[in-house]
């Protein structure tokens, strides 16, 4: 029963990924590949991991498909959809034959797998009553493989900084208008709570339970991105200096949390005895105010005009 | 203090938190926390070089979790000298921009630049194949944004392109740690070397994480992203680019070449290697006589000088002992010199195009005659790019020539020859271009400032001394580790 | 068939689209999607193939899933400032071909 359940679920998937890959419609590509995230969601609950179908399904298929529809809403605005050059021959033949064999790779690698000579989880289990939290995902991120995740804010933290960099110092504030229907707006007063509740109930249960600072951030923006749609700005211009301070808060706490430790003595990232589980909770709760105001930044930067493509020489001198 | 003890962690805390409070602090002193975040990484880098000459490798457990749970640090020989190199690269570039960029654009290039320092330094160190992932895509986000930072239509084009073929690069390297996951069970590479099991899917996951990073790398014939983004950036940041960031993949591909046996394994792959070098050698050398844009000269012979990097594979073969060595040492000698001579190069045709204010060639007629040290830096770097005896590069193709020979591989000594006899050309091309007159009379050329001349000319000095002090990197290098116990 | 094996082919399939969609397509939006169905199944071959074989749930490759798909959203995001940049320098949706190289 449970592997018939698995073969429809790899079914639906392929069809959802040929359409959204192969659709004539770039519209329906991109709600395809929407509708994919989700299926995903429920292949991770399959695959025994809760954390990823909650990830996949608030930024995977949420946030990635917001940015996604958004972008296609400005390309549609100005009309040029329609003016696609059809992929030449050459185009298919090369595509058809690297794809092809990278599938047969894949394939052969996946059916000759060795025995693997470290068991990992076992030592995550071993080491899991040191590590402040109790749920091993958390522990892994926040814990045993915090600096990769230090790394990964970084990588956020950068994306957004591109973005603004790019965006005009001079531009007019956003074009979009605020919606104005009072029945979404009564919806939002119920809704927002509602999603600021969840976002603090993810990160709250992520010391235990599936949840944690990504999930509750992507949370926390999707709330911000539908107040924004509704007309109110988070991001005002004349505070430029709190809301660049919200972005780097999370990295900046846990980078200087992780200095502190290395100034008393101890390695890079170490929390002190006894002190894990609080640290972690104060990383996590400032990672996820600011992974909320990333993601939100990173839907407005795209709304505000770009600066004209200035000469060269201005810039140099 | 804890500097003195393990500077490792330093060596990313201080570019991570120069990129945070580069950001935050205003905008005039954003140049100063600059300056100082540079020495106090010079300061660390020295301690750390120190430290591993004295006491060989260091191996440093971040969170004080061991590997394979946790992630470790690994400082030996090898990582030292791209410390080193990217210091001394890094901290001229940024002098350099300190004057090119117009104040405004200066205050937005500090963050990206710390970025872009604390990712190499993460890779130089990183022991762990996840990491490295991480990393990769830190730098390759950075660099992205450096070059869409001209602002114009070229450079926004370049960034795309660039940024898509590096995606597609890291893609294919995480699907290979995918598959050495399942099949190891472990991410840290002295763990996976320790347990390595050859099999279908280590062969695998080894051909996609290789594919992946020659497409990062730039390799022939998966190049073709390289000149718009090297040729279109603003000219620090071409430096920076051509001189360090390609070379985070070339690394990350020579550490699990040596380190994971894979020369022992796979030749033919060894073969193929050298094959797509000698074609990068050729195509590139080919392109850069063809350009009529100054930068994308320089670019294209970045696109060359690559090859002559990946001519180390096909020498580095088990059972020859000798010759490996001697292989090891010239492609790392050729890779520190590229590093100096391109940087060099990249600085002085940027202070070039400030003179003449065009991009291409045909302006430049007269400059020898008024703009001589300009030139001359130029030409330095072009000595050591040609191979031409004493600078760096020629001592890197010796090596080189000597391995060929003592391997029995003769065909790569005629690449090699045939080769420099190329990149003569491109560069005299160039020079031909300064020599010629104009029939105007006078001066009629902008002056680069004193610091952006002198940056320009210590990079290309700095890669002619190499050839005189090649000993110094060689010893550094051949320092124990496990990269050398590995080596054939 | 376990769980873990039928979607490690299932990521298999994912990867093979992905990687088509994006050599085929010059749409750069519709490469952007190839590249996340690529990514999608990077990620369910990392979690399938290792649980595959260690037999039972594994949370370090969980916790580097989480990771990448940040990452992914990261870099897919970057990519979006970029597109729409051009789009609106260029009026086109994809880049010209190579002329040179």
């Amino acid at each position: 029963m449970n592997e018939m359940i698995d073969w429809l679920l790899l079914l639906g998937l392929g069809a959802v990924a040929i359409t959204s890959l192969m659709s004539q419609s770039i519209f329906r590509a991109v709600v395809f590949f929407i509708l994919l995230g989700l299926l995903l969601s429920l292949v991770w609950i399959r695959l025994d991991a809760p954390d990823i179908a909650l990830a996949e399904a608030v930024i995977g298929a949420g946030i990635t498909g917001i940015l996604l529809l958004d972008t296609l809403g400005q390309l549609k605005k100005t009309g040029k959809l329609t003016t696609e050059p059809s992929p030449s021959r050459a185009r298919l033949g090369l595509a058809l034959l690297a794809s092809l064999t990278l599938v047969g790779l894949l394939i052969w690698a996946v059916l000759h797998q060795p025995q693997p000579a470290i068991a990992l989880h076992q030592q995550v289990a071993d080491a899991l009553p040191e590590s402040g939290v109790d749920h091993p995902i958390t522990a892994v991120l926040l814990n045993f493989r915090s600096y990769d995740t230090l790394l990964e804010i970084g990588v956020l933290v950068l994306a957004v900084l591109v973005g603004l960099t790019l965006q005009s110092k001079d531009a007019p504030p956003d074009s979009l208008p605020g919606l104005p229907n009072p029945l979404l707006h009564a919806c939002l007063t119920l809704l927002i709570p509602a999603m600021l509740l969840t976002a603090a109930y993810l990160l709250w249960a992520g010391a235990d339970r599936p949840g944690g600072a990504f999930q509750a951030g992507a949370m926390l923006a999707a709330a911000f991105i539908l107040l924004h749609l509704s007309g109110t700005r988070l991001s005002p211009r004349r505070s430029e200096f709190l809301m660049k301070a919200g972005l780097v808060m999370g990295f900046g706490v846990f980078l200087a949390v992780a200095v502190s430790t290395l100034i008393g003595g101890r390695p890079f990232l170490t929390y002190p005895d006894g002190s894990a589980g609080m640290l972690i909770l104060l990383i996590e709760l400032a990672l996820t105010l600011s992974i909320g105001l990333i993601l939100l930044s990173l839907f407005t930067v795209a709304h505000t005009p770009a600066q004209l493509p200035g000469k060269r020489r201005q810039d140099e001198q | 203090m804890s500097l003195m003890q393990s500077p490792m962690p330093w060596l990313l805390v201080i570019p991570l938190a120069g990129a945070t409070l580069t950001m935050l602090l205003p905008d005039r002193w954003r140049s100063a926390a600059s300056a100082l975040g540079i020495l106090s990484q010079l300061v660390a880098a020295l301690l750390l070089s120190y430290q591993v000459i004295q006491s060989g490798p260091q191996i440093y457990a971040m969170g004080n979790w061991q590997a394979p749970l946790g992630i470790a640090l690994r400082a030996d020989g090898l990582a030292m000298l791209f410390i080193l190199m990217s210091a001394l690269v890094s901290s001229l570039c940024a002098l350099y921009a300190q004057s090119y960029l117009k104040a405004e654009k200066r205050a937005n290039f500090w963050p990206l630049f710390w970025f872009l320092w604390a990712s190499l330094n993460g890779i130089w160190l990183a022991a762990d194949t996840f990491n490295l992932y991480v990393g990769l895509e830190l730098l390759t986000l950075a660099a992205v944004g450096l070059v869409a930072f001209a602002a114009d239509e070229r450079s926004l084009e370049a960034s795309i392109r660039y940024l898509y073929a590096a995606l597609l690069g890291s893609m294919g390297y995480l699907l290979g740690v995918a598959l050495l996951y399942g099949a190891h069970g472990t991410l840290a590479l002295d763990s996976l070397a320790e347990h390595w099991h050859w099999g279908p899917t280590s062969q695998v996951a080894v051909t996609l994480i290789v594919g992946g990073l020659l497409l990062k790398t730039a390799v022939f014939p998966l190049h073709t992203w390289l000149p718009p983004a090297h040729g279109g950036a603003l000219t620090p940041v071409s430096a920076l680019l051509s001189a360090l960031v390609i070379k985070a993949s070339f690394y990350m591909l020579l550490r699990f070449w040596i380190e994971l046996d894979i020369y022992r394994h796979l030749p033919s792959l060894s073969q193929l290697l050298g094959i797509l070098g000698a074609g990068a050698i050729f195509w590139g050398g080919w392109m850069a006589l063809r350009q009529q844009h100054l930068k994308w000269v320089v670019a294209y012979s970045t696109v060359a000088q690559i090859g002559y990097m990946l001519l180390m594979f096909p020498l580095l073969t088990a059972g020859q002992s000798d010759a490996s060595q001697l292989a090891y040492q010239g492609g790392i000698l050729m890779l520190l010199a590229h590093a100096l001579a391109k940087a060099g190069m990249f600085l002085a045709a940027g202070n070039l195009m400030i003179c003449t204010g065009k991009p291409d060639l045909q302006a430049l007629a007269g400059m020898s005659r008024y703009r001589p040290l300009t030139i001359f830096a130029f030409g330095l770097a072009g000595v050591s790019l040609m191979g031409l005896p004493p600078s760096g590069g020629f001592s890197a193709k010796w090596l080189l020539l000597q391995s060929s020979l003592l391997s029995g591989q003769w065909w790569w000594v005629v690449v090699l020859v045939l080769g420099s006899l190329l990149s003569a050309a491109y560069i005299f091309r160039v020079f031909a271009y300064t020599y010629r007159e104009t029939g105007e009379e006078g001066d009629r050329f902008a002056r680069p400032a004193l610091s952006m001349e002198l940056t320009a000319l210590t990079l290309s000095v700095a890669s002619i001394l190499l050839g005189f002090a090649a000993m110094l990197p060689l010893q550094l290098i051949s320092l124990p580790g496990p990269l050398m116990e590995a080596l054939p | 068939m376990s769980s873990d094996l039928i979607f490690t082919f299932g990521g298999i399939g994912l990867c093979g689209l992905g990687l088509f969609g994006f050599i085929y397509h010059r749409h750069l939006l519709r490469r952007l999607i190839a590249f996340n169905l690529f990514g999608n199944g990077t990620f369910l071959i990392l979690v399938g193939f290792a649980q595959q074989g260690q037999g039972n749930s594994d949370p370090v490759p969980q916790a580097l899933v989480l990771t990448g798909i940040v990452v992914a959203v990261a870099a897919t995001a970057l990519a979006l400032v970029l597109i729409r940049r051009w789009f609106q320098l260029k009026q086109a949706t994809e880049l010209p071909e190579d002329s040179q190289s």
